[in-house]
Formats: C-alpha cells, structure tokens, sequence
C-alpha cells in the first residue's frame, strides 16, 4: 500500500487521543474568552466580504488594528487609533527605522481600550508587557507600513457567515450605517467576535 | 525475487509477457536452459484483469463517496449548529483512527494505515474548521505547526513512513508559513526539528530525513533575514546547505540516508545560488553590515564543517562544497562586517565568485557521477550547470550573439554529457560481463 506498515491498534489509539487532545486544547484556547471575557465594543472602520474554502466572512477592521504611536497621542483617524507609549521600548535609538521594522514583525504588544463617550472603546496607549487594571487587547505587529505606525493583528478580522450575509454587512457598511464588534476580551488579552453589530442591533450569522 | 516452494508473484500480464520474450531471447542465445526459463516464469503469475478492474472500481467509488459526503456536509455546514459541527469534526478524528485500530487488530495492516492517513488529514481539516467555527480568522503558522506536531506524533505511534513524510512535508510548510509570517521560527525550529530527524530515523524513513534537513535552509533563509540584510543572510543558507551536505558523511557510503542528506544540501545550494549569482543581490546586501557575534558564529561553523570534513573527502563533489563552504565563510567574514567597501566592484567580484563556484559543484558532481555511477549527481550535476547557464544568459539576454554562443555551448556540453555517461554505462556493463 503506501509503505511498509509496522502499526498496532494501540499505536492507532495513541494517535487518536494525541490529535484530539491538540483539538480539545485548540477550542478551549479558542474558546476561553468567548466562556469567560469581558464582552466590549469595538467600532468597524471597514468591512468587506470576503470568501475562502473555509467558507463566506465579513472582513472587519477596527481603528485598534492600525496603531499611530507617538508621545503626544495625536495623529489617529477615522481607520486608525493614535496611542501613547507605554515604557521605554518605542523610542530606542539605537535602533534604525528599517531595522526597527525588520525585528518588531511579529512582536507581541498590548493595547489598553476605554470606553468613548459613545459606548464603544478606543485604544489609548500600547505596551509590551499587560496593564494592570486596564483592558489590555493582546495583539502582534503584523509590519509597520510607515516608522510610527505600527499594523497589527489581534485575531478580530473574520466573521464567518452564511453564504450571501456577508455582503449585507459590507453593504449596510456602505451605506454609513454603525457596524460594531461585540468583542470578549480575556484577562490574559486574547480576544474573539461574540457577534457582529449594525446600529446597534446583532446581525443573524 | 522469487524463492522455491512460494507461489507465483502476480505481476501486470504485459511486464510478464516482456519476461517471456526476453527469456525465450536468453535461452536462444545459449544463456539459459530451456528448464532454468521455464523454472523462472514459473515464479510469475499475471494479475487477473477482473481483480484489478474491481480494485480501481471501489477505489473510485471511495473517491467519489468521500467528496460527495463532504460536498453534502458543506451545502449543510452554515445551517449546523456550532455544537455539532465541533462534534463532527472531532468525531470524524476519532472514527478515523478507531477504524484504523480495528483494522490493525484484524491485522489488515494496509488498511490500518491508510485509515490512520485518513485521519491526520481529517486531524488538520479540523484544526482549520475549528477557527472558522470560532469566527476567528486563526494564526496559519500555529495551525501548520499544531498540524505537524500531531502527525509526527502519529507517525511515531502508528509506526509510518508514509505518515511521517507527511509530517515533514508539513514541518516544512510551518517554516515557510511562519516565516512569511513574523520570521521568528528559530526557537521552536530548534526544539522540533531534532525530533523530526528522530521519528525520521527511527521509522528509517529517508524522505522523512530528506524534508526536515531541506527545512533546515528555508529556517536560515527567514531566520537570516530577520537577523541580518547583510552578506550574513544568504551566506548562513549557503552554510547551512553544506553542512546539511556534510551530515550525510556520517552516513555510509551508498545509503539512503546519506542521499537524504546530500540530495537535501545540494538542493538548498542549489537554490541559494540563483541570488548569490546576480550583482544586484550582492549590491543590496553590501548596503548592511551585521553585528559580531553572528559573524563569529556563522564563520566558526563554517570552519568547523570545514575542518571536519577535509579529513574524510573523498569525491570531486566532497571537494567542491567544502571549497564553497571555505569561500563562502571568507565572503561572510570580509564583506559582513563592511571590511570590504560597498561599491559595483566588489559586488561583481563577488558574482564572480558565486558564478564560478556553481559551476564548479556542477562539474564535481557530473565527475562524481561519471566515476562513481551516480545518476542522482548526474541530475544535480546538469541542474547547477544549467542554473549557471541561464542566470548568465538572463544577464546577457538583449545580446543576440553572447545568447546565442551560451546556448550553443550549453547544447554541446549536455550533448557530451550524455555520451560521456552513455560510455561510462557501457564500460560499466563490459567490465561486469568480463
């Protein structure tokens, strides 16, 4: 057959509770926010449809995935978060841009959210290591497409859907209707989408 | 091979016809008795066509069963709740290799494996699937490296080879994943792939051993990368393919295990030299220098595969990648730390040298395979030369008359390859019939 067999059922078996332990340990891992985050909302700056062989998604991006970091918080926009520094690990300046951009691909970093005035919450400062106290968003920097810019990825950007749905977000998105995710964030940062909002109300998967 | 007393081999009626003819040539030439030809065609049986016929026809009704059952469970996957379809996919795992251990216990060990096969598939399907259940987009290098953690432990269990090149072709993929992704793989290419060369020798898998030791380049490609822009990148792969090359002379000679290795170095040489032979690589790289203490330990390494290996050289192959090594270290220690100024001189030097030394691996391998009798050097032989060949003739390619006198020369050169081989094979068959 495919080459000379010299297995046994309880080799069978081992391999069996081995790969099923890798899955058990990949849902809980998965899964833990979801079981036991805090449930916050993030605004969408952009979301399209998308599909691939795992199946149709909305493609959402959140101002937290696109970070401006400079001391002095300023320069954010409506697809982009500006953010303050926390410690010394921005401003080395023993350090080159390129070089910089080269070592700080991905790199793990933790962005602390509050919530704005209109319910929903926007990064304020970054980190290296979890702020205590704070709502730490754990992600990790994808590239810097510009020296104070940093593109980074928490595990936010897919939410799978039904085969045509997903267009109809993308659609009311468009249309400057308020897309929103309802996102659970662990104490240990990890994120994953509850649900998808449009003006206010969750959106049928 | 046939051996008295056993039944008839069963063997494709046309490969058994071929046999009669031939024997019937032999017995006419006076080689063999008519009884000795009859006692040989006697250990052969033709495959009956109504046995085949049915084998192929089950095997497509599989084929055609399994992507019609996973069509069907894809039309329904959107309207299956979250619980079930997490069922599903972890319970296809375990069906898969429940039915694998029944049928070892029934001791149809083929089936056995195919169906554990089967299930490290369906293992890495639902490592994918599980993501999307979660509505997260997953990080792919984790997911590959998960994949090939489980599959080289399978391997191990189940006792596979065909599983455990799986795993390496997955390891592989991790790499490259990975690599593409942050280009940190280094710590945790260092825990695995000793263990990938362990499931690889201990189920004497040379395929196995082959992957993980070519995944050992693509680790110092991206690696590299992410340490250093300068001469230290590329010349840390071209390193790591001559010492991938140089661990198949722990093995003895005519093994497959030291092929693995051998065959895997020249293959990471063989790619890296496609860069180092352009000048305008060798102009980006002399833009970086690289800080001490990865030159110390690339060159050191370099020296220590050097020294090691100088001893114990035999062929005009052994020879000319330990020259590669030795010129490469060279090349790292000068041009690395910025020692040699950065300018188009020194990086058409530096082509040159590249050039020269592709070349030069092209012609101790076609030696060796002229020598030696090695068809596989033959084949690396004639890819160097003609990687030197065309990333010269790209350079040259608006001249109509430097293309045309390369292509000529290269015409000519595998022309006498071919001749010198088929007179090496010919001498060959004379010396054993004397």
């Amino acid at each position: 057959m495919i080459s000379k067999p010299l297995g046994s059922s309880a080799g069978a078996l081992g391999a069996a509770v081995v790969c099923l332990s890798i899955l058990f340990g990949m849902l809980v891992g998965h899964a833990w926010p979801l079981w036991f985050g805090r449930t916050i909302l993030l605004p969408a700056a952009a979301a399209s449809s998308r599909g691939s062989m795992h199946g149709d998604y909305v493609n959402v991006t959140t101002p937290a995935m696109t970070l401006v970091v400079r001391a002095d918080g300023t320069g954010g926009s409506a697809t982009s978060a500006a953010v303050r520094p926390v410690g010394p690990w921005w401003n080395d300046p023993s350090l080159p841009p390129v070089q910089k951009t080269g070592r700080m691909r991905g790199t793990l970093l933790y962005v602390q959210l509050e919530p704005s005035d209109g319910g929903d919450y926007r990064p304020v400062t970054v980190s290296r290591q979890p702020v205590p106290g704070a709502v730490n968003l754990r992600g990790v920097i994808r590239r810097t497409p510009q020296p104070d810019t940093l593109s980074v990825e928490y595990g936010l950007d897919a939410f799978y859907m039904k085969q045509g749905k997903p267009e109809a977000v993308a659609a009311a998105f468009r249309a400057k209707r308020r897309v929103q995710l309802e996102v659970a964030v662990a104490s240990s940062g990890r994120a994953r989408i509850r649900s998808l909002l449009i003006d206010g109300v969750p959106v049928s998967k | 091979m046939i051996t008295a007393g056993d039944p008839p081999v069963r063997i494709r009626k046309s490969r058994l016809d071929w046999l009669d003819a031939q024997s019937r040539g032999w017995h006419q030439a006076g080689i063999i008795d008519e009884s000795t030809r009859e006692r040989i065609l006697s250990g052969y049986a033709a495959e009956s066509a109504e046995r085949r016929a049915m084998a192929v026809l089950v095997l497509i009704a599989i084929l055609l069963g399994s992507v019609g059952l996973l069509l069907l469970i894809g039309y329904n996957w959107d309207a299956i709740p979250r619980g079930a379809k997490l069922a599903l996919l972890m319970g296809s795992v375990a069906a898969a290799f429940t039915a694998s251990a029944v049928a070892y216990g029934k001791g149809r060990e083929a089936a056995g494996e195919t169906l554990a096969f089967a299930g490290t598939l369906l293992f890495g399907l639902s490592i994918f699937l599980v993501a999307q259940v979660l509505h997260i987009q997953g990080r792919d290098p984790d997911a590959f490296l998960w994949w090939g953690i489980g599959v080289f432990a399978c391997a191990a269990l189940v006792r596979s080879r065909a599983i455990a090149v799986e795993a390496s072709l997955i390891f592989l993929l991790w790499v490259f994943v990975e690599g593409t992704f942050a280009e940190h793989t280094a710590f945790t290419f260092v825990l695995l792939w000793p263990l990938a060369l362990l499931v690889g020798y201990r189920l004497e898998s040379p395929w196995t051993v082959g992957v993980a030791a070519f995944a050992a380049g693509l680790a110092a490609f991206f690696n590299g990368i992410a340490l250093s822009h300068s001469s230290l990148f590329l010349g840390t792969v071209a390193l790591t393919g001559c010492a991938v090359y140089a661990a198949g002379r722990l093995h003895r000679d005519g093994t497959m295990m030291r092929l693995a290795w051998e065959t895997s170095g020249l293959a990471i040489l063989l790619i890296v030299s496609i860069p180092l032979m352009i000048t305008q690589v060798h102009q980006e790289l002399s833009a970086y220098t690289a800080g001490a203490a990865g030159i110390v330990v690339a060159v050191v390494a370099g020296g220590v595969a050097l020294a090691g290996g100088s001893w114990r050289s035999r062929s005009a192959t052994d020879q000319v990648v330990l020259a590669a090594a030795a010129a490469v270290c060279v090349w790292i220690a000068l041009t690395a730390p910025g020692f040699v100024p950065a300018g188009s001189a020194s990086a058409r030097a530096a082509t040159v040298l590249f050039s020269v030394l592709t070349l030069a691996i092209g012609v101790g391998l076609i030696r060796t395979a002229l020598t030696s009798d090695r068809p596989t050097d033959l084949a690396y032989g004639v890819l160097f030369a003609l990687v030197f060949l065309i990333v010269r003739w790209v350079s040259v390619l608006a001249n109509l008359l430097w293309s045309g006198l390369i292509l000529v020369a290269a015409a000519g050169g595998l022309l006498l390859i071919a001749r010198l081989w088929r007179g090496r094979a010919t001498a060959g068959v004379a010396g054993r019939v004397s």
